[in-house]
């Protein structure tokens, strides 16, 4: 299927589009007078492109309320024809009523759990050669919104300090961290709850006592203890400027066959995907990681653009108020990788903010982008952040930019680094 | 108008326990203030840099509270609120037409579809939101309201001002144009099957729908941007489309 048929498709089954042709689909067709059995059509084509949407999970809030009209018209005339058949107009309104307020519940619930939600971008390259392999940003998203439903909770810790906590339950959330020791093993943790404090049995000493990021979580389906373990082993000295490469294994320790984690995890991988863990669900101050090999940095230049005066530089500092974004941009060499780097920290201890990627790829000012990241809350200590972006996915590009966007709250960012290099 | 006061008062009642400002709403405040500080160049020239692609995407919705800040002496964000509480409020009104022509002769189904695209949490969620949908929606839905009439009243005043709603539709979310599809298969129902003596009529609908959603397009960019405003936002829609064929996001 091209490109264009796909895109075209996507832009129909986009909720707003199809917002509007169920409701043209009802309003054409009862305007034909043949309701009954063209309901049953409408309703079928809306759970159809709604669910579908559902399914890759980009119905938001925004969305489910731009089907509401339709919907309330179908519910109407669904109500209609119950009064005229069951003659009890008050046993329908209190039918509609409670269709009400289970969304109502829903809702509460769902921005209960946004408010708690950890965020984490990683990506394991699943390739051998050491080249991060490239996840379109369909898939990203497609993995990204998928809801296990995993509890968590745990303590981040790094260098021996904590330096944050969190408790997350019921939450929507998959999860990864990072464990990174010196001999260059890296590990990719899911824990279940009752792992809290745990490392597991298998974690050298020298990771446990010197760098660690403990998460646990537990998919709230299963009965039974589930302890995912990811490791990437590092080939040879990899590091930047060295030119390592980058082995992935996937260590599943539970059989967690109920759980959502492996299936999915093993399906990406087999297909020479990294593994995107992209929530739509929101941080708490979390380590965000692209895993993949860092080359030379040949050449890095920043420019920060202010729309309206509201990016402050300060010494060797830069200060992004909510409301406003800071731009960086960076030219890109051919077939380069980017990597991006910077201590934050929240100057008000509320700070959250949207770290996004732009590659500009054309003159036209063509573009592409990906949301690298996502804090509702920035630590109140500085807290360094990675992002290291595949030259797959900056292919053809001849510059980026980088977007901060701080939501609400002060953040300071210090050490901001653009590498553009090679690998 | 007691349903859309209920709404209003709901909205009031979550934003008092809920203000924590929408994070997509963090940008169009960002616009909006840079629309107050430098005018209408400033919002041209920032929603090219920011989206070089297609910049105009939802210019209405910004417009309407860059009016209400009154050049910024007032506080942007509550003003971006206010004009959303109240499109989201007002929505039920042309639900509650649309399926009071449906079902002619009884009520009571569009008081509750009514009631549901008002007290609904969905819709009071972005009724409390720093977004453009409920302007669009509103528009949206006051253009199928009002292409519904046209099918059952035969009026081309009703096809016009279903043309000039979707107009106003599409300018506060771009893709919200899909609504002349809407539009367009309802008035086809309406003359089916085609007869030549109803061919006249078909014309004038069509015709007056289409100038009207033209016109008032122009209009709109035009208010909005002055002369300039037209040729960009066309060349904007241009580009949309054919990055759009180019398959890029």
């Amino acid at each position: 299927m091209s490109l264009f048929v796909r895109k075209l498709l996507s832009f129909l089954f986009e909720p707003f589009a199809c917002a509007v042709v169920v409701s043209c689909v009802i309003l054409a067709l009862a305007g034909a007078r043949r309701l009954g059995r063209w309901m049953v059509f409408a309703l079928t084509v809306f759970a159809v492109m709604v669910g579908w949407r559902a399914m890759v999970g980009v119905v938001t809030t925004r969305y489910w309320a731009s089907v509401l009209i339709p919907c309330a018209i179908v519910v109407a005339l669904c109500a209609d024809w119950a009064v005229r058949r069951l003659g009890h107009r008050k046993l329908v309104c209190a039918i509609v009523g409670i269709i009400v307020a289970l969304n109502m519940a829903e809702s509460l619930h769902v921005n209960r759990r946004s408010a708690n939600f950890v965020d984490c971008i990683g990506m394991l390259p699943a390739a051998s050669d050491g080249r991060v392999p490239v996840v379109p940003a369909s898939e990203f998203y497609r993995i990204g919104f998928l809801r296990p439903d995993i509890a968590m909770s745990g303590v981040v810790r790094y260098d021996g300090n904590i330096i944050r906590d969190f408790s997350v339950r019921d939450s929507l959330l998959y999860f990864s961290g990072l464990l990174q020791g010196t001999s260059g093993v890296k590990y990719l943790l899911f824990q279940s709850r009752d792992g809290i404090g745990r490392c597991p049995a298998d974690l050298p000493a020298s990771l446990r006592d010197r760098l660690s990021l403990l998460y646990c979580g537990k998919i709230a389906n299963s009965s039974r203890r589930s302890l995912y373990l990811f490791r990437m082993e590092e080939a040879g000295n990899a590091g930047r400027g060295e030119g390592g490469k980058a082995l992935v294994s996937w260590d599943f320790e539970s059989d967690a066959a109920s759980g959502w984690l492996p299936e999915y995890a093993e399906k990406f991988a087999r297909r020479g995907y990294g593994f995107y863990l992209k929530p739509h669900v929101y941080p708490r101050g979390v380590y965000c990681y692209y895993p993949d090999v860092m080359g030379e940095s040949s050449s890095f230049n920043i420019e920060v653009v202010s729309g309206s005066g509201s990016v402050l530089a300060g010494a060797g500092s830069l200060v992004v108020e909510a409301f406003s974004r800071m731009y960086l941009m960076s030219p890109l060499l051919a077939n380069g990788n980017m990597t991006l780097s910077f201590d934050a920290v929240s100057m008000d201890g509320r700070a959250g903010m949207d770290v996004m990627l732009f590659g500009y790829y054309d003159d036209r000012g063509g573009f592409r982008y990906m949301h690298l990241g996502r804090w509702n809350r920035v630590p109140g200590k500085p807290f360094h952040c990675v992002y290291r972006v595949a030259p797959e996915w900056l292919r053809g590009c001849d510059k980026v930019r980088v977007a901060i966007i701080p939501e609400h709250g002060k953040i300071m960012l210090d050490n901001v680094k653009i590498c553009a290099g090679w690998l | 108008m007691a349903v859309v006061l209920g709404g209003v008062g709901i909205r009031v009642l979550r934003l008092l326990l809920l203000s924590m400002p929408s994070r997509d709403g963090s940008f169009y405040v960002f616009c909006v203030n840079a629309w107050n500080a430098g005018g209408t160049d400033e919002i041209m020239r920032l929603s090219q840099d920011l989206f070089p692609a297609f910049p105009f995407r939802s210019p209405l919705f910004l417009y309407l509270v860059h009016l209400l800040t009154c050049g910024g002496t007032l506080p942007v964000y509550w003003c971006g609120i206010v004009v959303n509480m109240i499109f989201s409020a007002v929505v039920a009104v042309p639900v509650f037409m649309i399926v009071r022509r449906l079902v002619p002769g009884r009520v009571f189904p569009a008081w509750v579809a009514a009631v549901l695209v008002e007290f609904h949490p969905f819709a009071v969620e972005i009724g409390t939101s720093f977004l453009r949908e409920p302007v669009a929606l509103f528009f949206c839905a006051m253009s199928m309201a009002m292409a519904v009439d046209q099918m059952y009243d035969d009026s081309p005043r009703c096809g016009a001002l279903a043309g000039i709603f979707g107009a106003l539709a599409c300018l506060a979310r771009f893709e919200m144009a899909e609504v002349l599809l809407v539009d367009a298969l309802v008035l086809a129902m309406a003359w089916r099957p085609l007869r030549l003596r109803t061919l006249p009529r078909v014309c004038l609908a069509v015709t007056s729908l289409a100038g009207c959603f033209v016109a008032t397009w122009c209009v709109m960019v035009f208010t909005m941007f002055g002369v300039s405003g037209i040729s960009a936002v066309m060349g904007s829609f241009a580009t949309y489309f054919s990055v759009f064929a180019g398959g890029a996001r």
